[in-house]
């Protein structure tokens, strides 16, 4: 009767060691674009009127004098250790810089992902449940406009309106130095351009699968046997209809770090996006080594995590009777 | 059986609107069920068994268009009900068993959420902890072994008989006064099936109310069913007891569908039976009887005339000229 189990521990193993493989793939392909862009870090750093050994000797405590596989392997080395170097312009060790840097990038990723799904899945729902309504038409071409509008252009227009001319939000800043109140308020602006595309992508998508689950024939066992419709909605039918939504979550918490580059720099906020983007314009690679593998190890946990959620919701995915979420998307 | 009916179903018809037109899929079904009885709905597929189901519990499919007649339950108009009055008497006084148990639990809820919300929604205002105990003897008592990890369990992890158990046991959960069995043992193995019309046997001491059994199976309504009920085509052919019926059907399908039934008691080497021709396209509409095209019987009025169903017999009524 009962199936045996390949058991929830050897599903999260498999998870974790794909997260591995996700990760020192994405770095090496790193390493090997770095040796593919042109202009030497050292030439660019010194300027035009440097010496020849001026240079090499710039590119030695870079550690951009030896072969690429040594300095992949040099730099996996300093993962395991904990240890990603000093900075040669700043002259400040490489972790600190990103440490001190993250927080305001997870606040940003978060609140934009938590946005686009706390207005996207029940704007969704309502769609789903009034089918061909004016409010279902509504949200159609709302959701298709949000996605179609790039997050740069829609950070310009709401600093532009809030900011500018109607004065009621901060324009740039992190507020670092105010309360958590003025932190807060300067989050507004950007969570909400990195957040909008992703409200209408979560909308549609939990529309299609919520009007797809409803009629699940156990969809109208619930009905059958009197159950509340607010209760089949948000309970019997939600938890099946959310798990394409939650695949997305992982992907969208991924992609979102690589979007927070450009509100980011828009909005003149401290963050891995304007760490990695100094160190490119500088070729100071060693730091975009480092921001880059920090954005790769929380795209990989996002994924992870991802992955457990799914686990969670679904007890098929659990038994290994069904894909994982990343075979879904 | 002078009393009134539980259910009693005048003139019922349903189209649905597909690609080739509206399809008449109910044509004028009459049809009553007394009180405390097992009635049996028989019929090749397509004939409207589960659409005659699921307009009983007002839970047609959207493209259902027009419904029309009048099913009464009790003294209740069910077609003009209100939403929220039809939902307060579905899982209360009227519960379905599905034909598929694979698809008709949700796979992401455990076994206990779905028996505790049955018994949630009828009500009751007891506790979670007197649901447990209710559904704990609820499946002990279709004949789950371990009930109490039984409730922990998603359907995946049960065999489909365990899971028509459980679609039964949360039937039975509702103590209904009728109780709507849509061929509940089609989608499983021929041992299993023996097993849950056995099960469905027993529980006849359980329900005080009605069952409606519905089943392609003349042989399962004959061992299970009070009474008989024949479909054909949208519309009811012959009501009877299932004695009365057996011994002397008298509808021309009734007897061909008899004919096709192997007797377990025949001599080996019978070739099987069947009816020649197609049941009638569900698109077309036909003036005269809707077996007319098939029956060997059939005369020119036939073909230009409905039958009225008519009681030919205490109990017994058929529509057909010729009968």
């Amino acid at each position: 009767m009962t199936r045996v189990e390949p058991g929830p521990w050897r599903y999260f193993a498999s998870r974790v060691v794909t997260a591995a493989f996700i990760v020192v793939g994405a770095i090496t392909l790193l390493f090997v674009l770095t040796q593919l862009v042109r202009g030497n870090p050292a030439e660019v750093l010194l300027g035009p009127r440097a010496t020849a050994e001026a240079v090499a000797e710039f590119a030695r405590r870079m550690g951009l004098d030896l072969p690429v596989h040594e300095r992949l392997l040099r730099f996996f080395g300093q993962v395991i250790r904990g240890d990603f170097g000093v900075d040669i312009i700043s002259g400040r060790p490489i972790l600190d810089m990103v440490l001190e840097v993250l927080p305001f990038t997870l606040a940003l990723t978060f609140s934009a992902i938590g946005l686009a799904f706390l207005i996207g899945v029940p704007l969704g729902c309502f769609a789903a449940t009034h089918p061909n309504g004016v409010g279902d038409r509504i949200a159609a071409v709302l959701s298709v406009g949000l996605i179609s509008m790039p997050s740069f252009v829609v950070s310009i227009y709401l600093l532009l309106v809030f900011s500018i001319w109607l004065q009621w939000l901060p324009v740039l800043g992190t507020g670092g130095s105010g309360g958590i109140l003025d932190q807060l308020t300067r989050l507004v602006l950007p969570t909400s351009a990195l957040a909008i595309g992703w409200i209408g992508y979560v909308a549609r998508l939990t529309r299609s699968s919520m009007v797809e689950t409803l009629a699940e024939p156990y969809i109208r066992t619930s009905r059958a046997y009197g159950l509340p419709e607010s209760k089949i909605i948000y309970k019997y039918a939600l938890k099946n209809a959310c798990l394409p939504t939650l695949a997305v979550l992982g992907l969208g918490t991924g992609r979102l770090f690589g979007e927070a580059v450009f509100a980011e720099v828009i909005f003149a906020r401290p963050g891995l996006g304007t760490l990695i983007y100094t160190g490119i314009s500088t070729r100071n690679y060693p730091v975009v080594q480092a921001g880059v593998f920090a954005i790769v190890l929380l795209y990989a946990m996002a994924n992870l995590a991802t992955d457990m959620a799914y686990a969670w919701v679904d007890p098929r995915i659990r038994a290994g009777l069904r894909g994982t979420a990343a075979e879904r998307r | 059986m002078s009393e009134l009916p539980l259910l009693s179903i005048r003139g019922l018809s349903v189209d649905f609107a597909t690609s080739r037109g509206r399809a008449h899929v109910l044509r004028g079904v009459d049809l009553d069920i007394a009180r405390g009885r097992i009635v049996g709905l028989v019929g090749e597929s397509g004939s409207g068994k589960s659409t005659l189901a699921l307009a009983i519990l007002g839970l047609l499919p959207p493209n259902a268009g027009s419904v029309q007649g009048a099913i009464r339950f009790d003294d209740v108009d069910l077609l003009n009900l209100s939403a929220e009055s039809l939902r307060s008497l579905r899982g209360r006084r009227i519960a379905m068993i599905f034909q598929d148990p694979m698809t008709a639990l949700n796979p992401v809820f455990t076994v206990g959420t779905h028996l505790r919300d049955v018994l949630d929604a009828k009500g009751s205002g007891e506790d979670a902890s007197v649901f447990n105990k209710r559904a704990i003897e609820m499946l002990a008592k279709v004949g789950i072994p371990d009930p109490e990890q039984r409730l922990k369990a998603y359907p995946h992890e049960l065999s489909g008989g365990m899971r028509q158990r459980v679609m039964i046991a949360m039937a039975l959960l509702t103590t209904p006064d009728l109780l709507i069995a849509d061929e509940p043992t089609t989608a499983l193995d021929v041992t299993i099936e023996a097993q849950i019309v056995a099960l469905i046997h027993e529980m006849r001491a359980h329900v005080r109310g009605s069952i409606l059994f519905i089943s392609h199976s003349l042989g399962l309504v004959s061992e299970l069913c009070d009474d008989v009920v024949v479909m054909y085509a949208g519309v009811v052919v012959e009501q009877a007891p299932s004695a009365d019926l057996f011994a002397n059907p008298r509808h021309p399908y009734t007897r061909a569908l008899i004919d096709c039934e192997i007797g377990l008691d025949d001599d080996g080497g019978q070739k099987l039976r069947s009816i020649p021709g197609e049941v009638l396209d569900p698109v077309v509409v036909a003036p005269g009887c809707t077996f007319a095209a098939r029956c060997s019987l059939a005369e020119p009025r036939c073909h230009e005339q409905a039958p009225q169903f008519r009681s030919v017999a205490p109990n017994h009524g058929v529509a057909c000229f010729r009968a």
